[in-house]
């Protein structure tokens, strides 16, 4: 456990300001007694709002899990999650739903579209969830739907598009209604590397200019390094915390991911 | 490497995992198969059992001798004529069953044909496993339902006097039992056959699709239903309108004109089988237009034309139900307002009518049962396949109180379409049949068809209901789980 003395400062009383996503405590175990896995396993972490951050580890070091509890989708066996001020375990499961819908975007880790509607209605799908009609912003979604390269397929259905298609597909459903923070789960694994890095420098400058907190696990060091930090996790818990300078290369990353027993 | 060591780990015991989970659904599923293969045996069993031990019986209790043909051609007709309605029910409801058991298996089959099974080999294996199940199931539910039958068949003649049926009156209807049984099992191992075509049509590659929709896959190439009938479908329209006019011309002059007419209604039967997406499809369509709402019924509305072959054949479920209890209420309604106008002095054909609605009520409510575990069996099934997308709603803001409304919606839409389409054809249906048996005896060119609306709305009422329970308790399944957990297990 790493106990946070920024945690222990406001436990008790409001977040400072610019802290938009924090866990504390978060443990998620699977299973019971001697089977049990603790794919979380107390972890501390806070984010600060505009902040670029890759999740990076060996398989099952609970990447995944910890990515799907701070995006209040599953619930940890004990701990809390905070987006700014509120405690996502405090809210009923239409209000955690909405609050997710509202200030959330996600891209999981498989091509998570809806095989009976066309791609333009994947993307809109959030809208016709009930998300507030006012939230559209046409231009932005044309412009992501450019600089993703997918104009021309808006009328196709999933099963008429590749793998690498249909990812940046809900790339573009989890930024269109510009969230507050954007999770994503191995976002780049099913692109090829120019596509990939468009994306991740998409991500990028989401987080400096537009203060989205941006979270992504990825296996890709490339990727990784260029985050502002990266958070290495071994075992569920937090090994290394790097704060990535410019210099950072992705050699150097690797080399600090080995040595922090990332690479088992 | 050893990196590489330990994704590989997890990765095959991602998969070992996840075909534990198919393997379970398949589990279900292949259950519920069994209770729809062992129903149509108990029914076609009963069908069979309960005219066997009426006839020559009975003829004792129509006491009007001198009408049509006598009790003894009309018990016949009857037979077949229930025999038919409840083998195509059984086999709508069973085939329905095996879709959906091969929506759950169809990646795991497509692994083996990637790994070198052909399909004809894998199609083989998979009759063989279900037939396996189907032979005993169907021996068992046969015996349990001819036993049954005996004291109910003795209870109903001894309400008219008539002398009771021993064991050895039930022994002699076994020929004509063990015929019925091969004929339903003909029908299963073409029920296995067609609910397996699409998933065996798929090609290996589905097993490389990381996250296809399982259910999807048995939607078949039918999307949105806009494909041009089949040439047979064409042709069983052809020889139905033919026969069936030419049974309504040879009806003002014998009763025996109900042969052909059963040609005519079978070959519509099978029609409406063959067209049973495009029907579906269309009813729902409109029924979205019609109901104007946007949101949940579009969405709805878009799943169930998506995956029309297997919305059709949920639908095709409660229609059939529908259908056989209007069509037997049209028909004794019309044929007592007939008897009651024109032969109000001759007893025996009401006294025929009455033994007639109650020997076809008898079966029809087995039949009527059939129909019910389809439509709970497809809806529920139905929906424990979609888990995985519903899920993705949930994970895409969906709040369960939306998801309740949209499986709601997708069930109402679903029933409000089949049960207008079981009344009309049960109107149909039930004018034709009492239109053959009773036009020349009553002397009418054309009967006036009467429509019970109490009993018809009872029907309605019931099927509708039936279809909520069954998208209640998946719904709350559904819901259960967080909504990563409910995506991640789908």
């Amino acid at each position: 456990m790493h106990p946070s003395p920024v945690f222990s400062a406001y436990r008790d009383g409001a977040p400072p300001p610019d802290v938009a996503l924090a866990a504390l405590g978060l443990t998620r175990t699977f299973g019971r007694g001697e089977g049990a896995v603790h794919a979380v396993a107390g972890l501390d972490l806070e984010l600060t709002a505009g902040s670029f951050t890759a999740v990076i580890g060996p398989s099952g070091s609970g990447k995944s899990t910890l990515l799907h509890l701070l995006a209040g989708l599953d619930e940890p066996t004990s701990g809390l999650v905070r987006l700014g001020r509120t405690e996502l375990n405090t809210l009923d499961e239409n209000a955690l739903t909405a609050l997710r819908r509202d200030q959330m975007g996600f891209v999981l880790q498989d091509f998570s579209l809806l095989p009976a509607l066309t791609v333009a209605e994947n993307i809109d799908l959030p809208f016709s969830l009930g998300l507030d009609p006012a939230r559209r912003d046409a231009r932005w979604r044309d412009h992501l739907i450019g600089a993703l390269g997918l104009a021309g397929l808006l009328g196709r259905r999933p099963g008429q598009l590749s793998g690498g298609q249909q990812q940046r597909v809900a790339v573009v459903r989890a930024l269109a209604h510009r969230p507050a923070v954007v999770f994503a789960d191995e976002p780049t694994g099913n692109l090829d590397l120019a596509t990939g890095r468009r994306l991740l420098s998409l991500l990028r400058g989401l987080a400096a200019e537009q203060r989205v907190t941006v979270v992504i696990v990825t296996h890709d060091v490339a990727a990784a390094a260029l985050a502002d930090r990266v958070i290495v996790l071994s075992d569920g818990i937090v090994a290394r915390d790097i704060a990535i300078a410019g210099t950072t290369s992705a050699e150097d990353l690797a080399a600090i991911v080995v040595a922090a027993g990332g690479d088992r | 490497m050893t990196a590489e060591a330990s994704t590989s780990e997890a990765s095959t015991s991602e998969a070992s995992t996840s075909e534990a989970s198919t393997g379970e659904g398949n589990a279900g599923g292949r259950r519920t198969a069994g209770w729809c293969v062992a129903l149509g045996a108990a029914n076609t069993t009963f069908i069979l059992v309960v005219t066997g031990l009426l006839e020559g019986r009975l003829e004792r209790v129509f006491t009007g001798g001198g009408v049509g043909p006598g009790a003894f051609a009309v018990l016949t007709l009857l037979r077949v004529t229930f025999l038919i309605i409840a083998l195509v029910v059984s086999t709508v409801v069973t085939t329905n069953a095996y879709g959906i058991v091969a929506a759950g298996q169809a990646r795991l089959i497509a692994l083996r044909r990637l790994l070198g099974a052909p399909a004809s080999a894998e199609r083989r294996r998979l009759v063989r496993q279900a037939m396996r199940q189907a032979v005993p199931l169907s021996l068992l539910a046969a015996v349990v339902s001819g036993l049954a039958c005996l004291p109910m068949v003795n209870a109903l003649l001894a309400s008219s006097h008539t002398p009771g049926a021993s064991l050895g009156d039930l022994a002699g209807t076994v020929p004509a039992v063990a015929v019925g049984l091969a004929v339903h099992l003909a029908c299963v191992r073409w029920a296995v056959t067609r609910g397996y075509a699409p998933v065996l049509a798929q090609g290996p590659v589905v097993a490389l699709r990381v996250a296809d929709d399982p259910g999807h896959l048995s939607a078949g190439h039918g999307e949105d239903g806009r494909r041009p009938a089949s040439r047979w479908v064409r042709i069983c329209v052809g020889i139905a309108a033919g026969t069936g006019a030419l049974a309504l011309a040879a009806a003002v002059v014998t009763p025996y004109a109900v042969l052909p007419g059963l040609v005519a209604g079978g070959f519509a039967a099978a029609a409406l089988l063959g067209s049973a997406d495009r029907v579906v499809s269309g009813l729902v369509r409109g029924l979205t237009r019609f109901a104007r709402a946007g949101g949940d019924l579009d969405i709805a509305g878009r799943r169930i034309r998506q995956n029309a072959l297997r919305s059709s054949r949920a639908a095709l479920a409660v229609a059939a139900g529908v259908c056989v209890v209007t069509m037997l209420a049209v028909a004794s309604a019309t044929a007592m307002s007939t008897a009651d106008g024109y032969f109000a002095a001759s007893a025996g054909l009401v006294s025929q009518i009455d033994g007639i609605v109650l020997a076809g009520g008898v079966m029809i409510s087995m039949t009527a049962l059939t129909s019910a575990l389809g439509v709970i069996t497809t809806i529920s099934h139905g929906l424990r396949l979609r888990h995985r997308e519903i899920a993705l709603l949930r994970v895409l803001g969906q709040t369960p109180r939306q998801t309740r409304r949209m499986i709601r919606a997708e069930a109402g839409l679903l029933s409000g379409g089949a049960v207008l389409l079981g009344l009309a054809l049960g109107v149909a249906y039930g004018w034709f049949g009492a239109q053959l048996l009773l036009s020349e005896a009553s002397h009418r060119p054309v009967l006036v068809p009467v429509i019970p609306v109490p009993v018809l709305l009872a029907a309605a009422a019931a099927a509708a209901a039936l279809t909520w329970l069954a998208s209640a308790w998946p719904a709350r399944q559904a819901l259960r789980r967080t909504p990563i957990r409910a995506y991640l297990d789908a």
